[in-house]
């Protein structure tokens, strides 16, 4: 286990910078919208005044927002100028495997079915995670921008149409933090495989057995079938 | 011996008020005359008649001239008197039956009481508000601390455009057509204790005023009876205007910024700040929406996500509130499942 040799890249250090900027952008956008959405708790009142009132909190909330914005450009640059990039993006999509895979993996979850459904680099719970957490940024940055610049946006909105906005992103956005917080971090903390944590968000490697157990058609392309 | 006692008694008691009535009808020998008047410092002339009858009639009917003007030792008395100081009795009670008034104790901190040490000589006292001859209790509707007569007798005096304004207002119609509910100068500004809008402990002040006009549009009872309701409160609350101020921003609007203070109308009245057609000029006041257009009034202003008036805003957040807790149940069936299956795979490992 120890040997060096045992350990694949899954993740590189640019991948990792994005990931780490990404989450502690979002986890500043839930403390300071939450705050918001449930101004009348009891943590949110003393959250509140660590944020410096109201307003700092509203200029921190969107500080993170043009943070991870950036970060997501980055991302896409990566995705469209680099070889690698293309190649992460190519495996992100979902594809017609993926919905039989979801299928005979409630179904393996259930004792209905024998053997696990093979994956490959990424499995299809990390697609809609992936794609959950790329639409998130869009809709909720497009919705954002609206009640930024308000004023800007009711020259062409009527009002009622930033008030449904705005009821939009606090939705939207509480759904988003719900599926990451619940479903992203059971994953990667809870799951008893890596309990209590998955590693590769640090060190960017994954070691060979793991990628045989989670993503076995990812190991065969790489190293045969099973010899390793 | 018993029986002279007695009547030295006697004779004391009835001597009593037929001492003080003579003492009165000493006064009364100059300032009964109609036409006695002196020369202030200002050089204005000033009555110096005093209505007997009216004196009477008032709450302080039974004390006698000397009572209040201590320094009349004898007469004729000095030309110039000291003011009447009315904490001198009131310090001890309103009326001989209750406590100490603190009312005094109130005064002191307000404004009219900082500009009189000052030295403005237009700032109040007692006397120009509550009068000096003729006070007469808050229940008498002659009195000018009757509910109804404060804008004009007391505040109107020298807030004349404020009193203009109000008496414009929604308030204030329902006022002058005499209904006691609605609110007069004092409901908002208090009474001894008046500060200034700037004052940080004043009711009127940014973060305070919300409580004055909850105090009543906060209150179904008396909202209904004027066909309203307490919506416009509580959403309020749950806006960002209303967040941001609760946690103590002082630069959002709050109720006043958007209705006006002295002069608010309801919202068909044209000349309204909330009529649809002013609304964006309410909106857009430099440090607020600078450059807001009509659109600003397309749309209601006070929503509730949970109340159908809101049309699509309401449907919209219904569906959300269902779809949230659906993938939420949805992903913890997900997640159970998985965790047991996981931890039955890792134990069959082991062994």
């Amino acid at each position: 286990m120890a040997n060096e040799a045992d350990y694949v890249e899954r993740f590189t250090a640019s991948e990792r910078a994005v990931h780490l900027l990404i989450f502690s952008s979002l986890i500043i956008l839930s403390i300071t919208g939450l705050t918001l959405k449930y101004h009348e708790s009891w943590f949110a009142q003393s959250i509140m005044r660590l944020e410096g009132g109201v307003l700092f909190r509203g200029k921190i909330h969107r500080t993170a927002a043009v943070v991870l914005i950036a970060t997501f450009a980055y991302h896409l640059l990566s995705i469209m100028f680099t070889r690698r990039g293309r190649d992460f993006f190519e495996h992100m999509i979902v594809r017609k495997k993926d919905l039989i895979d979801g299928a005979n993996l409630i179904r393996y979850n259930l004792g209905l079915r024998k053997e696990k459904p093979r994956f490959d680099r990424f499995s299809c719970i990390e697609k809609i995670q992936y794609w959950a957490a790329g639409l998130a940024v869009v809709f909720l940055g497009l919705s954002g921008f609206m009640l930024w610049f308000e004023t800007l946006f009711m020259m062409v909105f009527p009002k009622w149409v930033v008030d449904l906005n705005h009821v939009v992103h606090s939705f939207e956005a509480t759904v988003g933090f719900l599926v990451l917080v619940v479903w992203h971090l059971y994953n990667v903390h809870l799951n008893p495989q890596v309990f209590p944590m998955n590693r590769a968000w640090l060190t960017g490697k994954i070691s060979k057995e793991e990628m045989r157990r989670d993503h076995p058609l990812e190991y065969e392309r790489l190293y045969g079938n099973g010899k390793g | 011996m018993a029986r002279a006692r007695l009547l030295l008694l006697l004779c004391l008691f009835t001597a009593i008020p037929f001492s003080v009535l003579a003492q009165e009808q000493r006064c009364l020998i100059c300032h009964g005359k109609t036409n006695l008047s002196s020369r202030d410092a200002s050089g204005a002339v000033r009555s110096l008649y005093i209505n007997e009858e009216t004196l009477r009639g008032s709450t302080h009917g039974k004390l006698s001239c000397v009572d209040c003007h201590l320094d009349v030792l004898e007469l004729p008395h000095a030309r110039k008197l000291k003011k009447v100081n009315c904490i001198a009795c009131h310090s001890k009670g309103r009326t001989f039956d209750q406590g100490p008034a603190i009312e005094y104790l109130i005064y002191r901190d307000s404004v009219h009481a900082r500009e009189q040490e000052k030295g403005n000589p237009k700032a109040p006292d007692c006397a120009t508000c509550h009068g000096s001859h003729d006070v007469l209790s808050h229940a008498d509707i002659r009195s000018r601390g009757y509910r109804l007569n404060i804008p004009d007798r007391m505040c109107g005096r020298c807030h004349g455009q404020a009193l203009a304004e109000y008496r414009k207002s929604v308030h204030g119609r329902f006022t002058t057509g005499g209904d006691m509910n609605p609110p007069i100068c004092t409901d908002c500004h208090t009474e001894h204790g008046i500060r200034r809008t700037v004052d940080p402990f004043s009711t009127v002040y940014a973060t305070n005023i919300i409580a004055m006009c909850v105090k009543c549009h906060g209150d179904f009872s008396i909202m209904r009876r004027y066909g309203k309701n307490t919506e416009e409160v509580e959403t309020y609350y749950e806006s960002f205007h209303g967040v941001a101020t609760k946690f103590g921003e002082k630069n959002i609007a709050h109720c006043v910024s958007c209705h006006g203070y002295h002069a608010i109308k309801a919202r068909d009245d044209p000349t309204s700040s909330i009529n649809p057609a002013n609304l964006p000029k309410t909106c857009g006041q430099v440090k607020c929406h600078p450059g807001a257009t009509a659109n600003f009034a397309k749309g209601k202003v006070h929503i509730d996500p949970k109340s159908k008036d809101s049309g699509i805003i309401y449907y919209v957040s219904f569906g959300f509130k269902w779809l949230t807790i659906t993938v939420l149940l949805v992903l913890f069936i997900h997640i159970f499942l998985d965790f047991m299956r996981k931890l039955q795979e890792k134990r069959r490992k082991r062994t």
